[in-house]
Formats: structure tokens, sequence, C-alpha cells
């Protein structure tokens, strides 16, 4: 198997960090919510590449997925 | 790129008569209305305001009629007076290829969503997953200093 580049792993841990940190801190008005999936909110990562769906129940948020934009998969 | 004019706002003109004169402009892919202003030429726009492409005169003039215009000139002399291929409304074919593509990715995000609330396992606490997730990433990274150690020096 080819050996990832460094700077590439680099990055992916500082894109997962950036999505973790913002996942955290899910909350407030920046969301989105999807009416045609039951109970589903979407939030869009501030790079735009990256779409975090979630729950709501009461205090707690619970993430279901992390999906690329349309941006980012290319559809 | 020539400037266009909404349907509401090219009926609010027509009606204070302030449409000097109305052209229906056959072009590569179907005709384009254009209205002569006092000072401009404005082509009539679809919603997003992109100039609106007619399939036909006939489809033109059926908006004109609505507008009251029931005189207006045919300009036929960039397609040498031959009928420019019948398309129907090729930028309502391009909102509906839109549609579809927004369908189909919210159907993406739905199969997504699902998939995970099918997921049996117990949910990971927010400290839980941090924990999971650096853990996985310092090993991976020690993994990748061993493979990078251990590649033979390409100088």
């Amino acid at each position: 198997m080819a050996l990832p580049g460094p700077h590439l792993f680099i990055a992916a841990v500082a894109r997962d960090d950036a999505i973790e940190n913002e996942g955290e801190a899910l909350d407030g008005p920046a969301v989105y919510r999807l009416d045609a999936i039951k109970g589903a909110f979407l939030y869009a990562t501030r790079d735009g590449r990256y779409l975090i769906a979630y729950q709501r129940n009461g205090n707690d948020v619970y993430i279901d997925r992390v999906l690329p934009t349309r941006r980012s998969d290319g559809s | 790129m020539v400037e266009t004019i909404k349907l509401a706002t090219a009926r609010e003109l027509a009606d204070a008569g302030s449409l000097r004169e109305t052209t229906v402009t056959a072009e590569a892919g179907g005709y384009v209305v254009t209205f002569a202003l006092e000072n401009s030429d404005r082509a009539l726009a679809t919603k997003d305001g992109t100039p609106r492409i007619f399939s036909g005169v006939a489809a033109a003039a059926r908006v004109l009629a609505r507008l009251g215009i029931t005189r207006y000139r045919v300009d036929a002399s960039a397609t040498a007076g031959a009928e420019p291929p019948r398309r129907s409304r090729p930028d309502r074919a391009r909102v509906l290829k839109q549609l579809h593509e927004d369908s189909a990715y919210l159907e993406r995000i739905r199969e997504a969503v699902a998939e995970a609330r099918a997921d049996s396992r117990p949910a990971l606490s927010g400290t839980d997953a941090h924990l999971h997730m650096a853990a996985l990433k310092t090993r991976l990274g020690d993994e990748l200093q061993t493979a990078l150690k251990r590649r033979p020096s390409t100088k």
C-alpha cells in the first residue's frame, strides 16, 4: 500500500480536529432544521466542506453523521 | 453580458407604456425576448436573473400576450432565418436537473442518517469520542512515523 505523505496525515488530523471542535459547539442559531428527516438538524462546517447531521434532545446533542457537502463530493 | 428584466417589472413597464419596442430574437438554443427601454435594452429574465429562453416564437408570444404586447419584431438573423433547434425551455431543464441533483443529495443524507440511527451500538459521549479519536490519531501517527523510518532513502 502506498505510504501517505506526512503532510496529508497532518492535514487530515487538523480537519478532523476542526470538525470535532465545531461538533462540540453545536447549538445556537447556526443550524438548519431538515424537515425531510424527522428530528434532524444540519450544520455546515465553516469551511463549507462538511455537514454535521444531528439531533437535539433537551440540552443534549446527538451527532448522527458527518457528511461531505455537495461542494466537497463533487455531486 | 446582456442586462435583464424580470416579468413583473416588464408588466409594470408595459402597463406604463414604457416599453418602446419588443424583439423576439433567435439564438442557437431558442428565442430571447428583448425590450427596448428609454436608455437600454433588457432581456426578459427567469426568476434567477438569467435570460429566459423560449422554445419558439409562439411560446414567447403567449407570454408577451399576457403582458398585453401583441406587436413585436422577430429577428432571426443569428440563425439565418432557420428555426433554432426546438428544446423545451432549456432554462427550465437546467432547473429541473438542479432539483433532481438536490433531491438525490437529500436522499443520500437521509440514507446516511437512517443508517446511523439504525446502529444499535450505544452512542459515544463527547469525551469518549474525543478520547477514541485522539487514540486513533496517535496510533496512526506512530504507524506513519515507523513506516517513514523503514522506507528506503531515495537519495
